[in-house]
């Protein structure tokens, strides 16, 4: 369709077009709404402030030593689960139990390399971050198990089996960043 | 293999504001200030433009930019900030409309489309301030789909899905629009 004349007037002239300027004081309303966001609603006095900050110290003292036992409970029982849970898997079989430390370094070298994209593309390495923590836990989950189950062959298979899933799912989430990699140096290449 | 110029430019655009946008994604206020300064112009007369008042804009623009630091983080460089800014302020202008309750697709004139042919602009002065005043004169749903064609540069595919209409709606609600402008500026 041929552009008739007032087409071609308007794309010629188009930055003139532009003529409003923004009324001065809508950064301050956009501001103040952008703190409303940021803080909770109500305003609290300076006082009231200072007093709740002092009142919070105190029980961030409480809080902390309070975490710090629990920590160490935590670290003791772990410890002394995890030995435990590694000796059954070594009975069950020294074959797997190899196979397990295998993979499980593998996993930790390739989530190593995925972080290197947190500072680049956060939101996308939550989601890829999220995927695997999610199957950690199951992992974490079959082992708290481990002790107590009857077949405790089918949960160590099931644990392997756990973290070779996590594995694919990095291999795919290391050619997906490659992908990307790949785009970014040249657009005009389709994928 | 090797990426064309045009190419290059366009990515050199694209990541023009990009650390911006990121320091904006950290909730940094002066990069969030940044961003306002640089868009804000262009994007008040886009607010304008669709709901004729500027005081309405104003309010419109408002929103807007609260809407795009609220959700930055949906932004994937799939297009320009810019782009994606803009269409969050055209969003929100449109709603604008409907909350007046504004027809942005007239239903009366559906029969008839005019003929693209029949116009004589021949006789019609042009000058920024008359195609201005006969474009804010021009009935909502005609200056909405005039300007984002026009001024804003959206192709009919593009504005029939941010109205929500046919594409051939756009088109004819288009050819119908630039109609009325040029009898406006006839008188």
């Amino acid at each position: 369709m041929k552009k008739t004349k007032i087409e071609r007037f308007i794309r010629d002239n188009r930055e003139n077009f532009d003529q409003f300027e923004v009324p001065a004081g809508l950064w301050d309303r956009i501001d103040k709404g952008l703190g409303n966001l940021d803080t909770f609603p109500g305003e609290t006095s300076f006082v009231e402030k200072k007093n709740i900050i002092v009142f919070k110290q105190k029980y961030w003292v409480m809080a902390a030593s309070l975490a710090l036992l629990i920590g160490c409970f935590f670290v003791y029982n772990l410890g002394f689960k995890s030995q435990n849970t590694d000796k059954i898997i070594a009975t069950v079989s020294p074959e797997y139990g190899d196979k397990m430390v295998q993979y499980a370094s593998l996993i930790e070298t390739k989530r190593e390399e995925i972080r290197q994209i947190e500072t680049e593309d956060p939101v996308l390495y939550k989601e890829f971050a999220k995927e695997i923590e999610n199957l950690n836990k199951d992992y974490q989950n079959l082992k708290a198990e481990l002790p107590q189950t009857p077949n405790q062959e089918e949960l160590v298979k099931a644990m392997i089996q756990n973290l070779q899933v996590q594995l694919d799912i990095l291999n795919r989430q290391l050619s997906i960043i490659q992908k990307i990699k790949d785009y970014q140096n040249n657009p005009t290449r389709s994928i | 293999m090797n990426p064309q110029p045009l190419a290059l430019e366009q990515t050199h655009y694209i990541d023009k504001h990009l650390p911006l946008v990121e320091a904006c994604r950290r909730g940094e206020r002066k990069a969030q200030y940044e961003i306002y300064r640089l868009y804000s112009k262009a994007m008040f007369n886009v607010a304008v433009r669709i709901v004729n008042h500027v005081g309405e804009a104003e309010d419109v623009l408002q929103d807007a930019f609260l809407d795009a630091f609220q959700k930055i983080h949906d932004f994937r460089q799939t297009s320009t900030f810019g782009a994606w800014l803009k269409q969050i302020v055209i969003n929100r202008a449109l709603n604008h409309l409907r909350n007046r309750k504004v027809q942005l697709i007239d239903i009366e004139e559906a029969g008839e489309v005019p003929d693209e042919a029949a116009y004589d602009e021949e006789g019609i002065e042009l000058n920024i301030q008359r195609v201005q005043n006969a474009i804010q004169q021009l009935p909502d749903g005609f200056r909405t789909v005039l300007c984002l064609y026009l001024l804003e540069g959206y192709d009919h595919e593009e504005i029939a899905e941010i109205l929500g209409v046919a594409e051939s709606t756009s088109r004819t609600q288009y050819i119908r629009a630039k109609k009325r402008l040029l009898e406006i500026l006839k008188q």
